[in-house]
């Protein structure tokens, strides 16, 4: 349905993304990467606020830029960093937003009741927007990527300012819609992807460094991946020879999470998680 | 539609546009108090206004004579000798104050050209512009003639209008009428160019522009400014017109032709009523405004800060102004393209002065403002250009990086 194809952008004489060629069909697909890969600049290009250098992106075989507003009505998105009017209340806002995604009066009055429910805000959708925590915004932006019922969703940082439950409930809203929609989740919060994501696509120096599923990821990592316990003493020495995943305090000792070189024999394997395989890629 | 009902209540909800509107009108109220015509100077022209017949004007001639007849008796008496001065009679205090001064001129104008009417040398105070004016004259000639020519067939009689020859509508044409269209023209700047700077001041056009009918948000936004424009623009006139009507003691029948008016120095170009006069004034002066909030709706296309817009749309009038310091007002056409901008519904420049030029819309005056159809051609080129601008800063927009 969505295929990047040969995908460049640059800006002067600096090269964002380099020959990007990505294929999207319905489900859930995660994009990590750490600052500064292109991430944002691919999700951009997505939604149409900036266009590709070179290569073309096309949706059922029509390059985007073409295809215009008939693309964008098909289109639902919410930015890293979500704007909004402050002397709106949140269904003013989500109003004017069904109006500019084209929804007939009916369907938007049926729609805007249900979005805020959905997101947890029914019971402030009268209250201006102004008086609104982080949370709170990011949530309204939540209901206004979902307004016109989107077939591709794209998210930038979705869960950013969202307090625990509220990123379950989040995912859960994200999971029950990717059986028709293609949801692509832009995010640094790698818990956010690793239970709902189909496959993940990591960027590294502004190319595509791999697309895959959560379990091949890991699955790379089996055997591979240990936990031992050290003193404190110890680390730095062990830190030449290992790389280190994750360090926890235990009384005098650190556990540590470690690949790579010899395992100690107190040393023991444990289950590879989507976080080791993320600081792998980007150590 | 929805849209466009969205965008027209943000800008009505803007607080300081309500104040622009009550200063606005509030100034116009001072002008009206500060500037009302001579009440008796009104009355007597509007008593005197009517139809040119031999028995008028013998009136006006039997009253000027006597009249200057005593200012000389009064001369002879007081410092002996003749004079038929009347500017010496005056400042010698023969005639009386500046009113009945006035007025005696103005009677003798009306005397003089009410006969040369019916002496049928209608056109004989043209030859004034002959020698300098050229094609300019041409026109003045073919207009009298062609509106003798009307005025014959539809029965009508030449009229003495006070409108083009006094100062009774100086205050409304003068001060009232472009003050109003000065003020609705900042306004509608002041309006598009924050209706257009919103989704950048609060970080939401990320969201608006990918949506079906973002990309065409500038428009609309375009579009409810001039509508909110235009009822401003209605509503300042109204209540401003209705000052002056009601502040103002009315002599004069805003049903009199202007067409017919007997003053050669100014022939308006059609054949209208006051009232239709003061319409087609209020419509061309609405010209200015639209094309002032087409102009920045362009320039807020291209950048996202409004007072810089406002800088830029300061720089563009200053532009045009300087442009129209620069015309002459003698019929050439480099002087036609120098005036030919929006302001040149507004101002002009003659003899180094800045004047308005409202009073003289519609009327052949001897300067290239009064080219035929100059009012229209101006405004409908600018109106053009404007949509032009328009166009291409959105096409230059659809698939530009917005970021």
């Amino acid at each position: 349905m969505l295929s990047i194809k040969n995908v460049t952008k640059k800006y002067g004489k600096f090269t964002a993304l380099e020959n990007i060629t990505l294929n999207f069909t319905p489900g859930v697909y995660g994009l990590l990467a750490p600052n500064g890969a292109g991430k944002t600049t691919l999700l951009k290009m997505l939604v149409t606020l900036t266009f590709p250098t070179d290569g073309e992106i096309l949706w059922n075989g029509t390059e985007i830029g073409k295809l215009g507003a008939r693309y964008r009505e098909h289109l639902g998105y919410l930015p890293q960093e979500m704007g909004y009017y402050p002397q709106y209340t949140p269904k003013q806002y989500l109003s004017y937003m069904s109006a500019l995604k084209g929804l007939d009066r009916k369907t938007a009055r049926g729609r805007i009741p249900q979005l805020l429910e959905l997101v947890g805000l029914s019971d402030v959708c009268g209250k201006k927007m102004k008086k609104f925590s982080g949370g709170m915004i990011q949530r309204v932006g939540i209901a206004q990527a979902l307004l016109n019922d989107p077939m591709l969703l794209i998210l930038d940082e979705p869960t950013a300012g969202l307090d625990p439950k509220e990123r379950v409930r989040f995912r859960n809203i994200l999971s029950d819609m990717s059986k028709d929609k293609i949801i692509i989740l832009s995010t640094h919060i790698v818990s956010d992807v690793e239970s709902i994501a189909n496959r993940l696509i990591f960027l590294k120096d502004h190319h595509v460094l791999t697309e895959e599923t959560v379990q091949e990821l890991c699955g790379r990592l089996d055997g591979r991946v240990f936990e031992a316990s050290l003193h404190e003493g110890e680390i730095e020495e062990f830190e030449r020879s290992h790389t280190v995943l994750a360090r926890r305090q235990d009384g005098d000792s650190v556990t540590v999470r470690f690949t790579g070189g010899d395992a100690p024999t107190d040393a023991r394997a444990v289950t590879p998680t989507l976080e080791d395989v993320f600081l792998l890629s980007y150590r | 539609m929805r849209i466009l009902g969205f965008e027209f209540r943000r800008i009505l909800s803007d607080k300081l546009l309500w104040i622009f509107a009550a200063v606005s009108v509030l100034i116009n109220f001072m002008l009206v108090f500060a500037n009302a015509p001579d009440a008796d100077r009104c009355i007597w022209l509007g008593e005197n206004c009517g139809p040119v017949t031999e028995d008028s004007v013998a009136i006006f001639e039997k009253d000027c004579n006597s009249k200057l007849q005593n200012a000389q008796k009064r001369y002879t008496a007081l410092y002996g000798g003749e004079t038929d001065d009347i500017d010496v009679l005056y400042l010698r205090g023969c005639i009386g104050d500046e009113n009945d001064y006035e007025v005696m001129i103005l009677q003798m104008q009306m005397a003089s050209h009410g006969r040369a009417v019916l002496d049928g040398n209608y056109h004989f105070a043209l030859d004034t512009f002959a020698a300098s004016r050229g094609s300019m004259f041409t026109f003045q000639v073919e207009d009298a003639h062609e509106r003798i020519v009307e005025m014959n067939k539809n029965g009508e009689t030449a009229q003495f209008s006070p409108f083009r020859f006094s100062n009774a509508r100086e205050t409304l044409y003068g001060m009232l009428l472009p003050a109003v269209v000065i003020e609705t023209a900042i306004i509608s700047v002041y309006i598009v160019l924050r209706s257009l700077e919103v989704e950048f001041a609060h970080g939401t056009a990320s969201v608006v522009y990918c949506t079906r009918t973002g990309r065409r948000l500038n428009l609309i936004k375009t579009l409810s400014a001039v509508g909110v424009m235009t009822v401003l623009y209605a509503a300042i006139s109204a209540a401003s017109l209705t000052a002056y009507f009601i502040l103002t003691r009315q002599g004069v029948s805003l049903s009199s032709y202007v067409a017919a008016s007997v003053y050669p120095g100014q022939l308006p170009k059609s054949s209208m009523t006051e009232l239709q006069y003061l319409a087609a004034t209020i419509f061309v002066g609405y010209a200015v405004p639209v094309v002032m909030t087409l102009l920045s709706a362009a320039v807020g296309n291209y950048q996202s800060n409004s007072y810089f817009g406002l800088a830029v749309m300061g720089a563009v009038v200053g532009i045009m102004i300087l442009f129209q310091r620069m015309c002459t007002g003698t019929m050439t056409l480099g002087n036609l393209i120098l005036a030919g901008n929006p302001m040149a519904l507004l101002l002009k420049f003659k003899d180094g002065k800045l004047l308005f030029r409202m009073g003289e819309l519609f009327s052949y005056t001897p300067d290239c403002y009064s080219a035929p159809l100059f009012e229209c051609a101006v405004a409908a080129a600018w109106l053009s250009a404007g949509m032009i601008i328009l166009f291409f800063a959105r096409r230059y927009f659809r698939r530009k990086d917005l970021w």
